[in-house]
């Protein structure tokens, strides 16, 4: 099918307007396809949808235990529904109910958690999806997925929607360019490569990738060293074949908007550890502290995930 | 007014479910108070109401069935082999063994003849809910059935989901609450007060029809009179019960929530609930 999103490489782009833009198209494609959200339709960028299958859409006002569910309750008779809501209330306030409800029958349910990490830093510790990414990589059958380019979006949720499975993507509010090529080829489980690079590896998801490959050029361009960029956009079930070809390099530096612990840094180490490999490695993230109210650029430069911090934490292991 | 024949048939088939129950509770640990407290309206629900076909229990045709309430899995179970869904003796023999069809919660996974896993509270209206949404979508004339406990009416996505079909007009939802008045600590209205419980229902929107939970006319009276699947409101069928309905030293004592019943015990219900039967209809 031919999906009509019509960015050019230079467009920014947030993944949320992304996903708005092809809905409609996906549900032409997928007939089953159900759109949920709790009280966010104008935030998730819904409306086209909406517009195009008024009779698809439900809302369950602001209630996320209901969201998933019903959410379940659809996918036990056939239908494959989306569910938005912001990250934090997508996972924590409904744990259980997407543990239970969904997981465990293995219905193919795709939840979109926005605002992810400190992305919607001004909103506060309320509005900060930290958590999310550990507690659904905790969820058994759950695939986890935080796309680095908006424009890979269509392709993600293609790929969702075939997995036929429980399915949790983050996506930050961040607008950022496109890392790809139209044509790359999109694979659950399989990171990609934006940069390649030997001397050293950065292995990110979402808004990281982009900070990486700033800090990447600055790297090549004053002290020389190649310094591959990992995209793992998947975060369960791990690409731990990229993880482990990164750890050959000697070097990594594992960022992730999402707090340390039960983050991406800690998987990455832990499949490096498993493999009995020796290499330097840096995790950057949330510390162990609540957030402040602040921007994410302060939160980013305050906590070394910003391209300043990512660039000094893979020179410091040369 | 039901036809005398019918009440007496299932008044009887209850009473079997019932003495399965016992023998099972004297094998094993169940919850026997909820089995028994919502055991004639689940009798009714599998060997009256529901469209079932029980080689083919995903038939799309079929009526949808969550219990809510996932601790009364025992009775629910009963009632499904009642109408040939397993052997009694499958129960028996597999009830809370390592990989069996049954346990004491429904699962599922382990049992194709549970739509829902349940056993946590709270989950399974909100699920039955979609399930309704979704055959509503489809057009379908077929409805759900939820059995929820009066307890869990303590935790909030109970009334998310109660919200939820009010908004979406979903007349295919047939909810029969167990109103027993005892939760896992005690008297409902002791720990958290639950009255006035019909009222809430209708202030959310919903058809409310209350009966006496253990009246076998009334439970087929209305059945009978359920509205269409393309009623515009969902409808929530309270039903007044006793906690270990039929056993003396059981009934509204919470220490029977659940347990394991010892030979004299054992011998002592079966021959009570036995009596009480045989009062009303004979010996035969």
């Amino acid at each position: 099918m031919g999906m009509d999103v019509t960015l050019s490489i230079q467009d920014l782009m947030s993944a949320r307007d992304a996903v708005g833009k092809c809905l409609g198209d996906l549900g032409a494609k997928y007939d089953n396809m159900v759109v949920i959200t709790a009280d966010v339709d104008v935030s998730s960028r819904i409306g086209q949808f909406k517009e195009k299958y008024p009779d698809r859409s439900y809302n369950t006002g602001i209630a996320e235990q209901s969201l998933m569910s019903v959410a379940a309750g659809m996918a036990h008779e056939g239908f494959k529904p989306l569910c938005f809501a912001f990250a934090t209330f997508a996972t924590m306030r409904c744990y259980e109910q997407i543990r239970t409800d969904i997981c465990y029958s293995k219905l193919p349910v795709i939840i979109i958690g926005n605002n992810a990490g400190y992305s919607n830093g001004i909103s506060g510790c309320t509005h900060c999806g930290l958590e999310d990414s550990a507690l659904m990589v905790a969820c058994d059958n759950m695939t986890v997925i935080e796309p680095g380019d908006p424009k890979q979006i269509v392709k993600v949720l293609e790929a969702c929607m075939e997995l036929n499975a429980p399915v949790y993507i983050r996506l930050g509010r961040e607008a950022t360019s496109s890392l790809y090529p139209d044509d790359v080829k999109y694979e659950i489980g399989k990171a990609l490569i934006p940069r390649e690079g030997d001397d050293g590896a950065f292995v990110c998801t979402g808004i990281m990738v982009h900070f990486a490959m700033e800090a990447a050029q600055r790297i090549h361009d004053e002290l020389g060293r190649e310094i591959r960029v990992v995209d793992m956009h998947t975060i369960k079930p791990l690409d731990k074949e990229a993880v482990l070809a990164a750890a050959k390099t000697g070097r990594v530096v594992a960022a992730q908007d999402h707090n340390l612990l039960g983050g991406l840094g800690q998987l990455v180490g832990s499949a490096i550890a498993e493999a009995g490999m020796a290499c330097k490695l840096i995790c950057r993230g949330c510390p162990d502290e609540f957030v402040p109210i602040a921007t994410p650029e302060f939160l980013y430069a305050r906590n070394g995930m910003d391209v300043n911090g990512l660039y000094e934490a893979m020179k410091s292991l040369f | 007014m039901a036809d005398q024949q019918l009440v007496k048939k299932l008044e009887k088939a209850s009473l079997d479910t019932k003495l399965r129950l016992l023998d099972l509770c004297h094998q094993t640990v169940i919850h026997i108070g909820g089995d028994l407290s919502v055991c004639d309206m689940m009798t009714a629900i599998w060997q009256y109401a529901i469209h079932y076909d029980v080689k083919n229990p995903r038939w799309e045709g079929r009526d949808r069935f969550v219990l809510s309430k996932g601790h009364a899995a025992a009775v629910t179970s009963f009632s499904q082999a009642a109408i040939g869904c397993y052997q009694v003796e499958d129960i028996y023999k597999e009830y809370a063994t390592d990989f069996g069809r049954f346990g004491m919660h429904s699962c599922n996974l382990a049992n194709p003849y549970v739509d829902v896993s349940t056993g946590s509270l709270g989950h399974g209206l909100p699920v039955a809910a979609g399930m309704a949404a979704a055959l509503k979508r489809k057009k379908s004339a077929s409805r759900v059935y939820c059995v929820v406990g009066d307890g869990e009416c303590g935790e909030g996505s109970m009334w998310e989901a109660a919200l939820f079909a009010h908004h979406y007009k979903l007349g295919n939802l047939v909810v029969f609450a167990d109103r027993n008045g005892l939760s896992f600590d005690g008297p409902t209205e002791q720990y958290m007060a639950l009255e006035p419980f019909a009222d809430k229902w209708r202030s959310f929107g919903w058809n409310v029809l209350e009966i006496d939970g253990h009246d076998m006319g009334q439970i087929i009276d209305t059945i009978d009179a359920l509205p269409g699947v393309d009623f515009d409101r969902p409808t929530i069928v309270v039903g007044r019960t006793v906690k270990g309905h039929g056993v003396s030293f059981m009934e509204n004592n919470v220490s029977w929530h659940a347990g394991c019943v010892k030979e004299d015990d054992w011998k002592r219900a079966k021959a009570e609930l036995t009596e009480a039967y045989e009062r009303k209809w004979g010996a035969n």
